[in-house]
């Protein structure tokens, strides 16, 4: 076996890049490499093992969809076009057509009990009637062609088209249904809610993760749902009537964003003008107003948005009147040039917390400002009238249709009913490779073989690796699975890594930056893959893939979550090919260098700010990644490889070099510019400033960056700040505690406990203090920590309630809170301690008791630990600290 | 037409104030970029700092408020919108939303080191409008706070103890007192040891009032008077009040309701009565001594009141002072030298003025004006007491007297209109030699009424009074 091993490996081509890898032995082949992974990515999506079984288990199947509750996905009609032969359905499916061997009558009667069975799925899918304001399909048509739908689906509008609006009142022929045929024709085969649901969470329907999930919120899963499916829109379906069309979002906003990150509205209707806002509740809500106005002459026009809080105002979707952020009633305008009749107009606003208000006024070019009158404003409806079939469940075909799906051995691949996929027992893949020219891969298939419809080159790939798996199977090289793996979830299709892959020049255009920044391609392709193993820690390599986590949030393309079951293996594999060995360790956290590290970043050091944002403060200039994320993100060889010597990492990014070179007598030495700073040593200033930037969300603020002083913005500098509030859901008496340390805490006098902890922005104090306020306050942070519910003491098995005694100040300015818990005296005192990766608190307890041990119940800390009573004064103490970290 | 309306009305406002201004200055102190001084509570310390709480939680040490260059030390800071101070037993209590507490600095930097928690017995709903007022330190050694009533959500569920006067004992412990406050403002101790408080105009509340605080009294708003049937109150019930009956024919009905010892005619005399004091300066500050100084967060605005028991019961006149400060004033405090201190804020209420917040004070420039000092109550009619000998041929003339009467209804309706309305006929004028003195024969008085007087009088020097209106609550004709 070995022999005819070693005389077949002269078949096999490798990477010719320099490699420290340890190579395994060499693999059996009749296919090259790239061929090789070809047969396997085919072999892993046809799911050949799924019949035959794989006794080496070298292939992993891709999982094919579930079919659990198809029938909510697809209506009847669509289930039978689809069974009545896939490949026609959609050309290039991996499913094969399993009813070839059927009489046309048999095969009828076959594909009308597996609908019914599979309509019995969650369904049968009734298609409703539905308005939709055009807005929505706009904001659809957009998300689709800008998150990275058209990385591998067919854009279906060219990259110019979708700059202009989809519907004005000239063109709204781009109704007319025009659909991709790689997405099949959904406009008849589903709904608008089914679709979105499987756009939100495609991962549950389809786990091969080869269509992956987008992240996308509800609302955002609908809008682009309004795009695809508007096939659906009768001809007559489009409607004009008065005033604008409203949708209300509640929630603690901080943007008017359109759409409002993909909230779902809570409310819709039509404001006829701005004379008053619709319902609402008293703080946290957004609304977004959408129509056209429509202009009596052409020329210059000002638009005005007075509001408290943030608005914007859009005209043919570009940004007008940029009035956001939290603020007291303030006035804003913009000018635009425009062209006599309809524009399509969209107006959006949010409340945080206090007084509210919106108004919008104009100027066209022969008129004085006045409120945008009720006659220039309409909106659009746009009616789906879904294609309705009779269809009604019939149990006995239901039941026939499960005995078919059971015979034909669709449960092979799919799940259905809690069973998963089930094996058939036919030969496995070791004995068909003794029969490569039968079955699915004979030139022309027997009857009752399924039908997968192989081109004859695909076939003899397929030969060729069945033989060679025969001959010793297929070996494990992290290098091969690493490049397998990023072509069979197509990350190619954005991504470009040692020359290879990158949006291909049609897709090009389609890939946009999120808002204006000037970083060119940079800021609007997805980052390269080169030495990613070796640049980025392997934690957050299965962050960005399986959580969404992203340090580049200029990029409209997002990153796709494609299920850990799918990328399992893939950080390791980076780690593996491009930083082998012993993966480096982070230095020690050494706090004593942070504030050197912070000058070092500063305007006076070596100026990071200039370009980098700090924990989502903007630079001073281009939005280059936050480096309060660094740490997380970033092996240290490489950041120190990176900012001593940019060039020798190859990132061919625009880091500059900051070091200069002085002539002495000994020679060149590299020196740094900020000499006051450990001697204006470059290697130890990179050191200072990685500890510094390892604090992460709480690491405080670099001289010179602008950060937002919002009003009532709350930013505790050199002690200290307290703030008291209506906790949210927890009492009407807590209190807001912020160090300058950038870690924060939420305690509830009322029940003597901590609530929350949080890092990064304090407070903002608008809700509490701005008119007769009253606002039910939460942390800014959404990963605030939620403190276990309890006192810092504890009777054992004993409900004890405590009862508020005060609090005094500690040397430094921090709170110490004093409460009585079963005639025991307590003391609570937060400290902040920093840490790499953000300051945490510790939670010192102070316990003290007067008279006799044997009086005093059984206490215990917070924490569970035991008190340890030691005498003083007249009395007894038990002191007890612990660090609480998330 | 309604442009040069209001331009004659401003300038009626301009000659009142600029010959207000003749005899009381108003004096504005700087208040340092960063400091918010939104004043919820005043206090002059013996050694003349002044302590100022804001609704923003934060407590200033001020020196040299009124100087070129103040100082301000943040005391504290935290607070939950504490709207009143009180020195006591060498402790710094402000009430808080959430509980009367007791702050002291026990180094002696200006800067609170301990807080105790002195009384946290009411519970809260979350809503906005559950101010607390106070504390103010009565004969026995107890503190008295008042309790406003919630307006929309409670979050928190339905409070108790919303709309009442509230006792805590030295030990903590709390005592609710009387029921039936609205939106009570301002809260204080007589010199002889009687608790009063301010209410403002809304439901079951037809005008600002100053009215005398018992054990178990019940002064007109049934918010919160389901918490009665808490062994915590220890009086009777205070009953249904009428909806829409006139107050005095409520007083009769409805034992517990306490009629208040004057009302302020909305508008003509305020809007929001807040804090007030009694004159101690004991003539520093002009020749009222004894009597009571009310401020209007509204109109920016002093007040002043004369205040007599007759018939045991507490009633009085109230007359226009002083306007034309910067922002609705909140609370007053004396300061040693006998001027009056004003703290304001207008954060979501408005005010006249222009301004948001600060502190100004008002000075007696020493000059005499001349102003019916007293209005007291007759069995027949009413005397006046005037700071000035008067004219005797004008005093004498019974024309140069206009009088009327009115009342107001209690229901649940906004405010009240001035109902009832009739004209009262003065019969006879007698002065008194030395000119001090009116003693005026009224046919048509009537008990539990407001008797408004427009007086057209000079002193012999032909100056008009500075002020020609009162206000007299007549709840008892006196025998």
């Amino acid at each position: 076996m070995k022999q005819r091993l070693l005389l077949v490996s002269t078949l096999l081509v490798w990477p010719t890049a320099a490699c420290t890898l340890h190579e395994p032995a060499p693999v059996v082949a009749l296919l090259d490499s790239a061929g090789l992974e070809r047969a396997e990515l085919l072999v892993g999506r046809l799911r050949c093992a799924a019949c035959h079984g794989d006794d080496s288990g070298a292939v992993p199947l891709e999982p094919a969809p579930s079919l659990e509750s198809v029938g909510a996905r697809k209506t009847p009609a669509g289930l039978r076009r689809w069974l009545e032969d896939p490949r026609q359905a959609k050309p290039g499916t991996a499913m094969p057509h399993l009813l070839a061997h059927l009489t046309p009558d048999q095969r009828e009667r076959t594909v009308d009990e597996l609908v019914h069975y599979l309509a019995a799925q969650g369904g049968p899918l009734t298609p409703v009637e539905l308005a939709v304001q055009p807005a929505e399909i706009e904001r659809g048509r957009q998300l689709f062609h800008s998150v990275g739908c058209v990385a591998c689906h067919a854009p279906q509008e060219s990259a110019d088209d979708i700059e202009r609006p989809l519907w004005s009142f000239e063109r709204d022929e781009m109704l007319v249904p025009q659909v991709a045929a790689d997405l099949g024709n959904p406009a008849f085969e589903t709904t608008l809610d089914a679709l979105a649901a499987f756009l939100e969470d495609p991962l549950s329907a389809r786990p091969s993760g080869r269509m992956p999930s987008l992240s996308l919120e509800h609302g955002e899963a609908q809008a682009i749902a309004t795009y695809l499916l508007r096939g659906q829109i009768a001809p007559e379906g489009l409607e004009i009537e008065p005033g604008l069309a409203w949708r209300a979002f509640e929630g603690q906003f901080a943007s008017c964003e359109p759409g409002f990150g993909g909230a779902t509205p809570t409310a819709q209707g039509v404001a006829l003008d701005f004379a008053r806002l619709p319902p609402h509740p008293e703080d946290h809500f957004g609304f977004e107003f959408s129509g056209f106005v429509t202009l009596e002459h052409t020329g210059q026009h000002t638009f005005w948005t007075r509001s408290d809080d943030g608005s914007r105002l859009y005209v043919d979707g570009k940004l007008v009147v940029e009035n956001d952020g939290d603020h007291a009633p303030q006035e804003r305008s913009g000018e635009v040039w425009l062209e006599r009749g309809p524009h399509q107009l969209l107006v959006t606003m949010y409340e945080n917390a206090g007084g509210e208000e919106l108004s919008v006024s104009w100027k066209s070019p022969r008129g004085q400002k006045q409120p945008l009158p009720a006659q220039a404003l309409s909106h659009g409806r746009a009616r789906y009238t879904p294609r309705r079939e009779p269809f009604a469940l019939e149990r006995a075909k239901v039941e026939r249709g499960r005995r078919a799906f059971a015979e034909l051995g669709c449960g092979a691949c799919h799940a259905i009913e809690g069973r998963a996929e089930e094996r058939r027992s036919m030969r496995t893949l070791a004995q068909v490779s003794r029969a490569l020219d039968r079955g699915c891969l004979a030139d022309d298939p027997a009857q009752d073989a399924p039908h997968f419809d192989l081109d004859a080159p695909t076939r003899e790939l397929l030969r060729a690796y069945f033989a060679s798996v025969a001959v010793g199977g297929v070996a494990r090289d992290p290098r091969r699975e690493l490049h397998a793996t990023l072509s069979r979830l197509d990350c190619f299709a954005c991504h470009r890594r040692n020359g290879e892959g990158g949006p291909n020049e049609t897709r090009l255009p389609y890939f946009r930056a999120s808002r204006e920044v000037d970083l060119g391609n940079e800021g609007r392709l997805p980052p390269h893959l080169d030495h990613t193993g070796e640049k980025l820690r392997t934690e957050w390599i299965a962050r960005v893939l399986t959580e969404g986590a992203s340090a580049r949030p200029y990029l409209a393309t997002r990153m796709p979550r494609f299920g850990a079951h799918n990328v399992g293996s893939l950080a390791t594999l980076f780690e593996r090919v491009d930083c082998p060995g012993e993966p480096p360790a982070d230095p020690v956290f050494d706090p004593t260098q942070v504030e050197l590290g912070r000058r070092l970043a500063g305007a006076k050091g070596l100026g990071c700010i200039q370009c980098h944002l700090f924990n989502g403060v903007d630079s001073l200039g281009i939005p280059a990644v936050d480096l309060a994320h660094v740490r997380e993100r970033i092996r240290v060889p490489w950041f120190k490889r990176l900012i001593l010597d940019p060039k020798s990492v190859g990132m061919n990014s625009r880091m500059p070099e900051l070091w200069q070179t002085e002539e002495t007598v000994s020679g060149k030495r590299v020196r740094s510019p900020v000499a006051d700073v450990l001697d204006g040593d470059p290697q130890r200033q990179v050191e200072a400033l990685w500890q510094y930037l390892a604090l992460g969300s709480s690491m405080p603020p670099p001289e010179g960056l602008l950060v937002p002083e919002a009003e009532f913005e709350l930013i505790p500098r050199d002690e200290p700040l307290l703030c008291a509030v209506f906790l949210a859901g927890h009492t009407p008496r807590g209190m807001l505690v912020g160090y300058p340390e950038q870690v924060h805490f939420a305690y509830d006098l009322e029940h003597s406990r901590p609530v929350w902890a949080w890092r990064g922005r304090f407070f903002n104090a608008e809700g509490t203090w701005h008119g007769r306020a009253g606002g039910l306050e939460r942390p800014p942070s959404a990963s605030a920590f939620e403190f276990p519910a309890g006192c810092a003491l504890r009777v054992q098995g004993a409900e004890a309630l405590p009862k508020r005694l005060g609090w005094k100040l500690d040397g430094a300015r921090r709170p110490v809170f004093e409460f009585e818990l079963a005639g025991a005296r307590v003391e609570e005192h937060f400290e902040p301690v920093l840490r790499p990766g953000g300051a945490s608190l510790r939670r010192n307890v102070v316990v003290r008791w007067r008279g006799a041990l044997s009086a005093a119940p059984t206490f215990e800390f917070g924490d569970g630990e035991p008190l340890r009573f030691e005498s003083q004064g007249d009395g007894l103490v038990a002191r007890h600290g612990w660090e609480v970290s998330w | 037409m309604i442009a040069s309306i209001l331009a004659s009305l401003a300038l009626v406002q301009e000659r009142v104030d600029s010959r207000e201004e003749r005899y009381y200055r108003i004096e504005t102190a700087v208040v340092p970029k960063g400091v918010e001084l939104e004043v919820g509570g005043l206090l002059v310390r013996s050694d003349e700092r002044i302590m100022a709480c804001t609704r923003r939680g934060e407590v200033f040490v001020v020196r040299d408020a009124f100087g070129a260059e103040p100082r301000y030390v943040r005391y504290a800071q935290g607070l939950h919108e504490p709207l009143g101070l009180l020195e006591h037993q060498s402790w710094i209590y402000v009430v808080q939303r959430g509980e009367l507490s007791r702050m002291r600095d026990v180094d002696g930097d200006d800067r609170m080191d301990e807080l105790e928690t002195v009384c946290d017995a009411w519970p809260l709903s979350g809503n906005y409008h559950e101010y607390n007022f106070g504390p103010t330190l009565d004969r026995d050694g107890n503190l008295w706070i008042t309790t406003n009533k919630p307006f929309g959500d409670e979050p928190f569920g339905r409070a108790k103890w919303r709309g009442f006067a509230l006792q805590i004992t030295p030990a903590g412990e709390m005592r609710p007192m009387a029921c039936g406050l609205r939106s009570p403002c301002g809260i204080a101790t007589s010199p002889d040891g009687e608790i009063f408080y301010t209410d403002n105009q809304g439901e079951w509340c037809g005008a600002n009032k100053l009215a005398h605080i018992e054990p178990g009294d019940f002064h007109g708003h049934p918010w919160g008077t389901f918490s009665c049937t808490d062994p915590l109150w220890r009086f009777s019930a205070p009953g249904e009040p009428p909806n829409g009956m006139k107050m005095p024919e409520v007083a009769a009905q409805l034992p517990a309701f306490k009629l208040p010892a004057v009302w302020f005619p909305y508008d003509k005399l305020g809007r929001s009565a807040a804090g007030f004091v009694w004159d101690t300066t004991g003539g520093k500050f002009g020749p009222f001594a004894g009597q009571v100084f009310v401020s209007d967060q509204y109109q920016s605005s002093i007040n002043r009141v004369f205040l007599e028991r007759v018939g045991g019961r507490w009633q009085g006149a109230c007359f226009p002072f002083r306007v034309g400060f910067q922002c609705g004033i909140i609370r007053v405090a004396w300061e040693a030298s006998g001027a009056l201190l004003c703290g304001q804020t207008d954060r979501g209420w408005g005010s006249l003025g222009g301004e948001t917040m600060g502190l100004q004070r008002l000075v007696w420039t020493g000059a005499m004006p001349f102003e019916i000092a007293e209005m007291r109550a007759r069995p027949s009619g009413f005397e006046l007491v005037f700071t000035r000998p008067v004219e005797r041929a004008q005093a004498a003339d019974p024309s140069r007297y206009a009088l009327s009467s009115f009342t107001y209804l209690l229901h649940e309706t906004y405010g009240s209109d001035e109902v009832d309305k009739a004209e009262c006929k003065v019969r006879e004028a007698r002065v008194s030699e030395d000119g001090l003195r009116v003693e005026l024969a009224v046919e048509g008085l009537r008990a539990g009424y407001v008797h408004e007087l427009h007086a057209q009088l000079s002193d012999t020097n032909a100056e008009p009074l500075l002020h020609s209106v009162a206000y007299y609550t007549l709840i008892t004709i006196p025998h």
